[in-house]
């Protein structure tokens, strides 16, 4: 194992239980995070990619269980970890941010004394050194006047400001790995920019690894440097976001840039995909993206479990990836 | 302007909360300093002054033993609210941190738990506190343990309903992958967010407990003479209704005011939250 990969994930299946019956969500996900790099993990509604953040973190609601696979961090399997392990792991080796900032914050505690908890906790820091280094870490993330914000609620907070505290409190020990699920859907589109400029440059800053969870293939292109593909809980593909998105290998990819608003620019027309992503625990046996696919045909596609392909840096699964050239877009 | 600051504020803007915080501030001062403001000794007997009307020595008479019915009234404020505060507290030790395990952790503990607190909450406190109070003795302290008890199922609902509603908030979350203990989220991140409900709880329950411990020393099992509690001194009143009538409407009127002042706030309390609520931030 080389140092500087830090986070691996390897055939991670994720099912639900619910009276009686296995709904499988995520089948067969492997991919890696290496120190300073910022992957994407893209997907519709229901791809599993949310799903898989929170698995990676031991996050997963109830009723719903990781069933195969390992996610090892630095040497230790985050998959059937005991409670203590994944506490201290938490906010020290790995955090989270989360898609909804007015939500994420706790209403009842000072925004400052939310971060400092954080230092306390794993670092040790005392009352006071973990309130001086909260406020340096609010500065950092780019609050105005953070000795007088600190001590405020997060109800005087906007949405951009309660995402750039959530950053400082995730970001407060240095993790390794920071998760962002969604981290600017719920904010206006100029915040943003400024809210992704953050991320990645203290991503630069602490040498950390992110994955960068959300369904806009944009924010990958400014923000990433590999992108991972989800579709019906299968990771489908996986590779440099500058060649993949020059020449997607599978069609769901190559729909999915076509489908990009930003298309709009470039005098195209967003191009929809027909039909809907097929509910968990009724995925088709073949490849689940066939039924929507332009490109499929009935014998390779639709009678046995596609498996993944390696080229190079990259991996498809997709039965005709070796007969088909996609046309990808401009960036 | 903080929350709390809107929160006092949209409470004092209501003039029948206002009186009722004012009567409620009286009692609790009563209570602290009876034995500094009574005029008199509320066990001294004066037999030669037995059933008098008001005054200028007594300035509310005397009772059917003589002794001084305003220092009773300040020495009984003292026994009513503290033999409440008993109850209260009681009901929300056993309610308040079951509710939350129960809330946050769900599954057979749960299940388990709200089982026992549906059962408990069939039992008519009252009658448990007077089986209570018949077996080990009548004894105010037991019987108001009894009551608590039977007060508690209400405080576990509502720390249950409030702990599932937050547990699923981002912020618990939030506070899970930077590493909190279970205890650390349960007391610091989910306690907080679910204290309001409780407030309001705790108000409307104080009113209940009033009129527990009045009913109790009425029938004789709660406070023993010669000490005196509101529904102990009406139980010895009834008797000289005739030629007293001013012994037993003192210590009803204060028994209603008491309850009415505490329902009061703690209805000016839920309404005042839940406008706060609805609020955007």
């Amino acid at each position: 194992m080389t140092t500087d990969r830090i986070l691996e994930v390897e055939g991670l299946s994720i099912a639900a239980r619910s009276g009686g019956r296995t709904i499988p969500l995520v089948h067969d996900v492997s991919f890696r995070l290496d120190a300073g790099e910022a992957v994407g993990l893209v997907g519709e509604s229901g791809s599993g990619k949310s799903m898989t953040a929170l698995a990676l973190l031991g996050l997963l609601p109830r009723g719903v269980a990781v069933t195969a696979g390992s996610v090892r961090l630095g040497g230790v399997d985050l998959v059937g970890a005991d409670r203590r392990t994944l506490a201290d792991i938490r906010g020290r080796r790995i955090a989270m941010v989360f898609q909804d900032p007015m939500a994420s914050l706790n209403p009842a505690i000072p925004v400052g004394e939310q971060v400092a908890e954080v230092l306390r906790r794993h670092l040790g820091l005392a009352r006071k050194p973990a309130a001086r280094r909260a406020i340096e870490l609010l500065g950092a993330v780019g609050i105005r006047e953070p000795h007088r914000r600190t001590g405020e609620y997060p109800h005087t907070f906007s949405g951009g400001m309660r995402q750039r505290a959530m950053i400082a409190m995730a970001l407060a020990c240095e993790p390794a790995v920071l998760i962002a699920d969604e981290p600017t859907t719920a904010l206006d589109v100029t915040v943003q920019a400024r809210i992704l400029e953050l991320l990645v440059r203290m991503q630069d800053e602490l040498g950390m690894a992110m994955l960068l969870v959300t369904h806009d293939l944009g924010v990958v292109a400014g923000t990433c440097h590999r992108l991972a593909v989800m579709y019906a809980g299968r990771l489908i593909e996986e590779g440099e976001v500058g060649e993949v998105f020059d020449a997607p290998y599978h069609p769901y990819t190559a729909a999915l840039l076509a489908a990009a608003p930003e298309n709009a620019m470039h005098g195209r027309k967003p191009a929809a995909i027909p039909g809907v992503v097929p509910a968990p625990g009724a995925f088709p046996l073949g490849c689940p993206f066939s039924p929507r696919c332009s490109h499929a045909r009935p014998d390779p596609c639709d009678s046995t479990p596609v498996e993944v392909r390696t080229t190079g840096s990259r991996r498809v699964r997709c039965a005709r990836s070796r007969e088909l050239t996609l046309a990808g877009v401009e960036r | 302007m903080t929350r709390q600051d809107t929160l006092w504020l949209r409470l004092l803007r209501r003039g029948d909360v206002v009186v009722a915080l004012g009567a409620l501030a009286v009692f609790v001062l009563v209570a602290l300093t009876a034995p500094l403001i009574a005029p008199h000794d509320p066990v001294d007997q004066d037999l030669m002054h037995r059933l008098e009307g008001p005054s200028a020595a007594h300035w509310l008479g005397t009772d059917e033993s003589g002794r001084d019915v305003l220092s009773r009234l300040l020495y009984g404020t003292r026994v009513s609210l503290g033999a409440s505060l008993l109850a209260v507290v009681v009901a929300a030790v056993c309610g308040v941190p079951l509710g939350l395990l129960a809330g946050y952790l769900g599954r057979g503990f749960d299940l388990v738990v709200s089982r026992v607190a549906d059962a408990v909450l069939s039992i008519p406190g009252l009658v448990l506190a007077i089986a209570i109070a018949t077996a080990l003795g009548p004894n105010l302290t037991n019987a108001m343990l009894a009551v608590g008890v039977v007060y508690a199922p209400g405080f576990y609902r509502v720390t249950r309903g409030s702990t599932i509603a937050v547990r699923g908030q981002t912020y618990v979350q939030a506070a899970i992958t930077t590493g909190c203990s279970t205890p650390r989220i349960l007391l610091r991140h989910i306690l907080p967010n679910v204290g309001t409900p409780l407030i309001v709880k705790i108000f409307l329950t104080f009113g209940y407990a009033i009129l527990a411990e009045a009913s109790l020393s009425f029938l004789g099992l709660g406070v023993q003479p010669p000490l005196a509690s509101w529904g102990s001194m009406l139980k010895r009143a009834v008797r000289y209704l005739e030629q007293a009538p001013l012994l037993v409407v003192l210590p009803g009127l204060i028994i209603l005011v008491a309850v009415l002042a505490f329902n009061t706030v703690g209805d000016g309390l839920r309404d005042a939250l839940a406008r706060r609520d609805r609020e955007p931030a």
